[in-house]
Order: C-alpha cells, then sequence, then structure tokens
C-alpha cells in the first residue's frame, strides 16, 4: 500500500473508530450502572443523521462554520501523518511529536474562539475553562513526550516506533511505564473525561468543552461532535502506539497493516475500556483541583525523563 | 557597503525631513524616508544572510575622537533583517495614522531619529560606535515616551525607563570596557582568546553586560518600564520598542556575552536561564490578566524575551553539546524574527483599535470583526504565530528551542539533564499560557458583540495603516510556511557561539532538519496536506444538509440575551488568576450590601479585580525608598560650597593616582 493510501486509511480508522469508542465508553458505564445502553453504535448513527440537518447560526455566525473544519483538518492531519497502523505513512519523515501536539492545539484554540464568538455566558465560560486546563496540561504533555523521545533519541514519531520495535524490552522500563501513565493523564485531561471534565453531563455549569459547542447544530453539530470523537480516537491511538508499539507495521505490505490496524483497534479499545471503567467509579474533581491532578502527571513525566536518563 | 550607507544617508535625510519639513508633508516624508532606509538596511542584511560575506567599513571623522565602524555579518544581518522590517512597517503606518501630538515637529524627526538608530546598532563594528548608536537609541525612545507629558501616566512611564535604560547602559558600557580592555581590542568580534570570559574580571563583564541587556529586553526585575513604556509612546513607536528594541537586548546578549566571553563557569549561564524562565513566566501570567490591551501586548513581549532568555542561558550553560546550542541559538533568531513580525502587528493593530473605538480596554471592546474585518483577520495571523499554531513563524522558533532542549537530555551530564528540563518546562507552561492570552485578546477584543459603545461604532479604512499590517503578516506566514532558506542562513550565524556551526540545523525550501533530536519540520508538506483535507471536508460535509439558518443564540433558553452577559477579559482570566493567587497576589474587592428589610436578598453587588505588578510592589518600590532615603540624608554633602567641591574633585584624583599606580 502506498503512504498516502495508509493516510487515508488512518484517517478513516481514526474517524469511525473514534466515535466507535465513543459509543463503547458510553456502553461500559450503561453496564456499570445496571442499564442496557445504546448500542456502540449509536454515535455514528448521530453524526450521520446530524449531517442531513440545517444548521441554526446564532452572531459569529461564520466563525461557527469555520470551527469544525479546523478542528477536522488539524485532527485528521495528525491522524495522516502520526503512525498508527503503520511507520510508513505520508509526510512521516515530518512526523515530529511536537508537530501532532501543536496541530492539536490548534483545534482546542479554534474550539475557544468558537465559543467566544457566540457571545453567549456559557461559551465564554467553556473557553475560559478549556483554555485553562489547555494551559496548564501543556508542562506534563511536553515533558511525558520528550520521555519518550529520550532512549530513541528522536522527536519523530516514526523513528521512535521504529526503535521501540526494535528494543522491545524498553516496553517495560520504569521509565517507559512513568511517561505512559502521565501521558493517560494528560489524554483524560485533553479528551473532556471524567474526573476533570463529565461528557454526558446535562448541567450547563459544570460544562467545560460541551459549554464550548452547546450553540452548534445540525450539520456544524455534527462535524464538531465528529472532531471531538477524533481527537479521542487519535489521542488514544497514539497512547496506544507509544506505550505498547507492537503490531505497527514496519512495513508497507498489506497483511502487515491490516494486522496493524487490527492490534490498534485493540490496544485503542482495551485503553477506552479502561478510563471507561475509572469513569464510572471516580466523581468529577472540582475545576480548582484539577490543577493538582495535572501536577501530579507533571511530577510523573519528569520523574519519567530522569529515570530514563539514569537508568540508561 | 553601498546599500548601507544609502540607507543610512536615507535614515538621516528623514530625520531632517521630520525636522525642517511643513507640517503638512511632515509625517508622509519622514515616514516614507524611514521606510525607504529600513528597505535599503533590510536589503543589504538579506543580502549578507544568502551570501554569508560579511561586509564592513571604517569611517573617520564621523564621531569626534573616533572612528566608525560598521560590519554587518550574519548575526547582525539576522536582526538586522528583523529590524528593518519592524521599522520599515511602523514607518509605513505611522504615514497614514500620526496626527495630534504624534504629528508635532519634535515627535516626528525623533521617531526617525529611533528608527535610524535602530537600524544601525546590529551593524555597529566596534565598542564605541555600539554605544554610540545603543544611547541614541535609548534616548531617542525615552524623549519619544515623554512626548504626550500632560499625563502623569506618561511622566511616571518615562521615569522608569529613564533610570532603567540609563542604568543599563551603564552597566553595558562598564562591562565592555572590562571586555575590550582585556581583549586588547575595541572590536565586537569573537576574540582570538577563548578565555575572555575566565575568572573574576570576566565574571564582573558577563555580569554587567548581561544586566544591561537583559533589562532592555524586558527581564524580571528590570522589566517595570515596558509594561509602562511600551503603551504610553506612540503606536509606531511602542511597535517598534516592542518588535525591534526588546530584540537588540537580545542581540547583545548573542554577540557579546555567547560570542566573547568563552570560558565563563556554568553557573552564570545557569543564572541567565532562571532569570529567562522567571521572566517567561512572569510576563505571560501578566499577559493572561491584563486587560488593556496594549499592556497585554507589552507582557507578552516579556515573556517572549524571557523564553529567548532562557533558550540563551541553556545554549551557554550546553554549550560542549554539539548542535544543541547551535540549535538554541538559531531558535532564539527565528523567535526573535517571528516576535518582530507579529508583535508589530499587533501594536499597529491596537493603535488603529483604539483609534476606532476610544478605548484599549479589553472589557469594553469585542464584536470588532463586524466593523474591521481586515483587522481582525490580520490579528488572526498574529495571534496564530504567536500561540504557536504550525505553520505560524512562532512555531518554528518555537520548535527549534524545545527541540534542542530535549536533544540535550538524552545526551548530557547529569546537570546538564537538569538544566534542560527546567528550561523545557519553564517554556512549556509559558507557551500554554500566552495561549490563553493570544485567545483572550482575539476572542474577547473581536469576537463577540461589543460590550461598550465605542466598539459598536468602530470601523476602518482601507489604507496604508492596513497594508502595512498586511506586509508584517505577509512575514509571519512566509517565515511559518518556508522556514528552511532562513534557518540554513541562521545556521552560518549561529557560528557565533563555537568556531564552528557543528550540528546546526539544516534547512532546504521544504524542510528544518535537525542532527540534535534526529527529527525534521516539513511546513509545505502541511501545506499540501491541509489544503487537501479542507476540501475533502468540505466536500463531504456538503453531501450533508446545506442550509444554513441565522437564529438567535440558544444559550440554554435565555431569549433577551444581551451584551453584558458575555465573558470579559477579566472573566476569562478569572480561574488562572485563582490558580496563580500566590504568585499574581491580586487585590480582589466584593462589596456586598443588602436590603434593608432582609439579610438574605443581596442590593448592590460590587466586584474590583486589579493584577499589580508583585515585583515592583515588593522588590522595587522599597529600593528606591531606600535610595530616595540615602539621597535625602546625604544632602549635607553637597553643600554648594564651591570650595568643598573642589576638595572633592581633588580627593577624588588623589584616589584615582593611588589606585593606578
Amino acid at each position: 500500500m502506498t503512504a498516502y493510501g495508509l493516510s487515508v486509511v488512518q484517517i478513516l480508522a481514526v474517524a469511525v473508530g473514534g466515535l466507535l469508542l465513543t459509543g463503547l465508553m458510553a456502553k461500559v458505564r450503561a453496564r456499570a450502572e445496571g442499564r442496557v445502553g445504546a448500542p456502540v453504535t449509536q454515535p455514528l448513527r448521530e453524526v450521520v443523521k446530524w449531517l442531513g440537518r440545517e444548521s441554526p447560526r446564532a452572531t459569529g455566525g461564520a466563525l461557527m462554520g469555520v470551527v469544525p473544519v479546523v478542528l477536522l483538518v488539524t485532527t485528521a492531519l495528525a491522524a495522516a501523518i502520526a503512525p498508527l497502523a503503520g511507520v510508513g505513512t505520508a509526510g512521516a519523515g515530518g512526523a515530529d511529536a511536537l508537530v501532532v501536539v501543536f496541530l492539536l492545539l490548534t483545534g482546542s484554540l479554534a474550539l475557544a474562539l468558537g465559543g467566544l464568538a457566540t457571545a453567549t455566558a456559557f461559551g465564554g465560560m467553556g473557553a475560559s475553562r478549556a483554555m485553562t486546563l489547555s494551559a496548564l496540561t501543556e508542562p506534563a504533555l511536553l515533558v511525558a513526550v520528550a520521555a519518550f523521545a529520550v532512549p530513541g533519541r528522536s522527536m519523530n514519531l516514526a523513528t521512535l516506533v521504529r526503535y521501540s520495535l526494535a528494543h522491545p524490552a524498553g516496553v517495560a522500563s520504569p521509565s517507559h511505564v512513568l511517561a505512559t501513565v502521565a501521558l493517560l493523564m494528560v489524554v483524560v485531561a485533553e479528551t473532556g473525561r471524567m474526573p476533570v471534565d463529565n461528557p454526558s453531563t446535562h448541567l450547563e455549569l459544570t460544562m467545560i468543552h460541551e459549554a464550548m459547542v452547546l450553540e452548534y447544530g445540525g450539520r456544524d453539530y455534527a462535524l464538531v461532535s465528529l472532531g471531538g470523537s477524533m481527537r479521542l480516537g487519535l489521542l488514544l491511538g497514539l497512547l496506544a502506539t507509544l506505550a505498547v508499539p507492537w503490531g505497527v507495521a514496519p512495513s508497507d505490505s498489506v497483511p502487515a497493516l491490516g494486522l496493524g490496524l487490527v492490534l490498534l483497534a485493540v490496544k485503542a479499545g482495551a485503553l477506552a475500556l479502561g478510563v471507561a471503567l475509572v469513569e464510572v467509579r471516580t466523581a468529577k474533581l472540582r475545576l480548582f483541583r484539577v490543577p493538582e491532578l495535572l501536577a501530579a502527571g507533571f511530577v510523573l513525566a519528569a520523574l519519567a525523563v530522569v529515570v530514563g536518563v539514569v537508568v540508561r | 557597503m553601498g546599500l548601507l550607507l544609502a540607507g543610512y544617508a536615507t535614515g538621516l535625510a528623514a530625520v531632517a525631513g521630520g525636522a525642517c519639513a511643513p507640517r503638512r508633508a511632515r509625517v508622509a516624508v519622514a515616514g516614507a524616508l524611514s521606510a525607504l532606509a529600513a528597505v535599503l538596511v533590510g536589503v543589504a542584511g538579506v543580502r549578507v544572510l544568502a551570501g554569508g560575506v560579511a561586509v564592513h567599513g571604517t569611517f573617520s571623522g564621523v564621531l569626534p575622537f573616533t572612528t566608525v565602524r560598521l560590519r554587518l555579518d550574519a548575526l547582525g544581518a539576522s536582526f538586522t533583517t528583523t529590524v528593518a522590517l519592524v521599522v520599515a512597517a511602523a514607518s509605513l503606518f505611522s504615514i497614514g495614522y500620526s496626527r495630534g501630538p504624534g504629528a508635532s515637529r519634535t515627535a516626528v524627526a525623533l521617531q526617525s531619529l529611533f528608527a535610524l538608530a535602530l537600524i544601525v546598532v546590529p551593524v555597529t563594528g566596534d565598542v564605541t560606535t555600539f554605544l554610540t548608536a545603543w544611547e541614541i537609541m535609548a534616548l531617542a525612545s525615552l524623549a519619544l515616551v515623554l512626548i504626550d507629558h500632560d499625563r502623569p501616566a506618561a511622566r511616571a512611564a518615562a521615569l522608569w525607563y529613564a533610570v532603567m535604560t540609563q542604568a543599563g547602559a551603564a552597566a553595558i558600557t562598564l562591562g565592555l570596557l572590562v571586555t575590550s580592555g582585556r581583549a586588547h581590542s575595541t572590536s565586537l568580534l569573537a576574540p582570538a582568546s577563548s578565555h575572555l570570559g575566565a575568572g573574576a574580571l570576566g565574571a564582573v563583564a558577563f555580569g554587567l553586560t548581561a544586566a544591561g541587556f537583559a533589562s532592555k529586553a524586558g527581564a524580571v526585575p528590570l522589566h517595570v518600564w515596558l509594561p509602562r513604556a511600551h503603551p504610553e509612546a506612540a503606536t509606531p513607536v511602542s511597535a517598534m520598542m516592542s518588535g525591534a528594541m526588546t530584540a537588540l537586548g537580545l542581540y547583545g546578549l548573542t554577540r557579546v556575552d555567547l560570542g566573547m566571553l568563552g570560558g565563563l563557569a556554568r553557573g552564570w549561564w545557569i543564572g541567565l536561564l532562571v532569570v529567562g524562565a522567571l521572566s517567561a513566566l512572569f510576563g505571560a501570567l501578566h499577559a493572561v490578566t491584563s486587560t488593556d490591551l496594549k499592556r497585554l501586548l507589552a507582557y507578552s513581549t516579556i515573556d517572549v524575551m524571557g523564553v529567548g532568555l532562557t533558550a540563551l542561558g541553556a545554549a551557554g550553560a550546553l554549550r560542549s553539546l554539539d548542535g544543541v546550542a547551535a540549535t538554541l541559538v538559531v531558535g532564539v533568531l527565528v523567535l526573535v524574527a517571528a516576535h518582530g513580525a507579529f508583535k508589530a502587528l499587533l501594536f499597529l493593530a491596537a493603535g488603529l483599535v483604539e483609534r476606532a473605538s476610544g478605548t484599549r480596554d479589553l472589557d469594553l471592546l469585542g464584536g470588532l470583526a463586524r466593523g474591521m474585518g481586515r483587522t481582525t483577520a490580520l490579528v488572526a495571523v498574529a495571534v496564530a504565530s504567536a500561540t504557536g499554531v504550525p505553520l505560524g513563524a512562532g512555531f518554528v522558533g518555537e520548535w527549534l528551542v524545545v527541540e534542542g532542549l530535549i536533544g540535550a537530555l538524552g545526551r548530557s551530564d547529569a546537570g546538564g539533564v537538569v538544566i534542560a528540563l527546567v528550561a523545557l518546562v519553564a517554556i512549556a507552561l509559558t507557551s500554554g499560557l500566552t495561549a490563553v492570552a493570544m485567545v483572550k485578546l482575539l476572542g474577547i477584543g473581536f469576537l463577540g458583540r461589543p460590550r461598550g459603545e465605542g466598539a459598536r461604532g468602530a470601523s476602518e479604512r482601507p489604507g496604508i495603516t492596513i497594508f502595512s499590517l498586511g506586509l508584517l503578516a505577509i512575514a509571519t506566514v512566509g517565515l511559518g510556511t518556508v522556514p528552511g532558506p532562513f534557518v540554513a542562513a541562521l545556521s552560518r550565524a549561529a557560528g557565533v557561539v563555537r568556531g564552528t556551526p557543528a550540528g546546526a540545523p539544516r534547512g532546504t525550501v521544504a524542510s528544518v532538519s535537525l542532527g540534535a533530536a534526529a527529527t525534521a519540520l516539513r511546513p509545505l508538506a502541511l501545506v499540501v496536506g491541509a489544503a487537501a483535507l479542507t476540501a475533502a471536508i468540505v466536500v463531504l460535509a456538503r453531501l450533508g444538509s446545506r442550509t444554513v439558518r441565522t437564529a438567535i443564540a440558544w444559550a440554554c433558553g435565555r431569549a433577551d440575551l444581551d451584551a453584558r452577559m458575555q465573558y470579559t477579559a477579566t472573566s476569562f482570566a478569572e480561574p488562572l488568576q485563582r490558580v496563580f493567587a500566590d504568585v499574581l497576589r491580586p487585590d480582589v474587592d466584593l462589596v456586598v450590601s443588602h436590603e434593608e428589610e432582609s439579610r438574605e436578598v443581596e442590593r448592590v453587588l460590587a466586584y474590583q479585580s486589579r493584577v499589580d505588578d508583585a515585583v515592583e510592589r515588593g522588590l522595587l518600590r522599597p529600593v528606591v525608598r531606600a535610595v530616595d532615603a540615602i539621597g535625602r540624608r546625604a544632602r549635607w554633602i553637597a553643600s554648594g560650597s564651591v570650595h568643598r567641591h573642589l576638595a572633592y574633585g581633588f580627593a577624588a584624583l588623589l584616589v584615582v593616582l593611588v589606585v593606578v599606580r
């Protein structure tokens, strides 16, 4: 398969997979609470349904059309270049970890600006909270990424994964485990899951991500919600790839890539299952307690770097 | 050399034009000539960057007692092009903008002089020429802050600025005297002896010059003048001060401290790193909480310069690692260029907003996108660059710096790991906070609905002002999408750090690649990918519904939504203000008065929050008071008696003779 083909497959996998993971997490939650819950494919069906609906736009309407596109383009671009199913993606040479991180940040900025553009109290509130958390997540995120980069001495994700595949024992090293846990905390905060944000809340005053997108409707909402799910899929997929790179195809043969895709789904599914189970058992943290959680994540990441350098 | 001299002659003509031209033509003549001068010098800089061959010239008889030495090499050229871009844009802008006190004979002539000094400083070749140009730059900008001297705020700003800039200049002068005394040469080139920084005298030279240059770059705790003076100056001047003059502080550090003082102990560089990290965080936090548009921008300048100082400190401390120091220095040079472009754009736009709406208070702005669409779009480009969105110029600089630090993590000794980690964390947190400040600037200031009368009626006219903003936006986008050639040229400039630029970043049109962290940046590929994906997503969206209906905002069911219900700049920053309350020490007043019938019913709620500069209040005010007290006590020394003063002179002469013998 060509590099471009692999990138397109990865984008589609992240888009569909993200929606299915969202559905899976809702299902796990429902089952744990003793309900039957909606089918796993529910988010997928909803997005398709909303795509056909008209979009009501309030003040700042032009921006409400642009924000979902920016969110989707940046997320898809990151999904295209990052090594998820295989390392030979289009643009793998430029698949720098920082580029991926800042592409995702660009999506967050667009969402926050969209929230402020609607000129409502809740839009501003969501934007303010989301930006606050995003600022505090950044140190933990960058240091965790640095911890992954130290053993392979490269910030290029494809090079990192290749190195990791060649040195399978590294996956169990203390530094690697610490960095994985730190990155997991970052992913929970970035995707707005419990205990940082409650994605299924109906109480506007407690919302973070949902408050920013309250004003979107119809097709616009379909795209925004697809973007949100893609972020979840991409971040879980990246975390799975960095933590346990086994199965990521080093070659461009179709069977290897197919296996890579299946294993990616399994790994991301397992992670989603874990996050959902934790979610059921924790209460949402007060907004001003979240910095403590993120600080803990940061300390773990810093430890990961130090341990990685010392043990080397 | 011919281009440079033509540029400087044009610059002098601009000063003369500002002083002599009739009132109607004054602003246009001086602005156009200053812009032309900057373009000529900028082209000379680009030619040096492209060819890599330094030009120099010596002129005697220009200044009394000394010769003027000009020298433009790759390092100087990288700053020269940045400064020239900012000066050219700001000068063009002033043609369409300056009026009132900003268009007086003094103001126009001084502004041209300031512009000229800015494009001379990075081209000077020896200590005396450098100090002369530096001092002209400082004094011209000081006088420009005082143009509007009827306002107490301007006078206070000028006083702080005068003290800081003159103390800084004195420190730089002393430091350079020590340096050139040891080197037996007044040249600013890297000296043959590589141990100029060794020993106590080396430390003294470093301390003095670093303090002086860092104060120009707004390092904490010497930053106090910056958020006062930059907003008080006229808009084109504040753009030049923020985009160009602060950058020259970093130029001095790179040229003198990194370039000349070899053999300095690592501790001094760590000191610079810590100062830089504190400045970056302090500036970013205050940018988050500021509600005055220009003050926010001034604090964000402290933040970017702080990142630059951090990276330079790390480069000095890790200079033994091949590639790391060079990557960091190139990163700083790119950051400075990016900052010059986007910060000048933002300051100029802030001036347009102030003129159009009558206020700089973000809490009274909003909804400017409707009446000032072009300005808003250009500000969005600058904001994208400032927040580190890939394809913005700021990202390239930040990428290089962070990659350099991460590259050091894997191969350094224990001390080096700690240094790189601390710098990395400070820069990461700063970049997150900067994003908050910039989203606030764009989202609260320009989007949403107008919060005040002024913002409601604001409008713009296309003209030379918007054109000059556009120039800066093009520079930002160009540097962000095709950084390779610039980076390749800067890698030669980074040779000043070590003899050879081993492991410096390599650049081609399509990519920037690093040896230090074995990775590459391919912005053009990202552009192509983003374009293809945008097309795909737009097509996908059009497969669904195409109907768009304008509706009132839902806002959870409130139909009577008004502009006062929006988040303001203050409320947007409140969560972070609370998280960092220990650092910011905000004064928050909440006054609640109750109905007389019942304590349960509130009548009036008054909330007031204000964040003062904790460093100024806690550290500098006591110093000022102490100096004041000493001054009062010491009055009897200067009694006015001629005999006594003659005796002092004689005693001083004796002391000098004893010491020198």
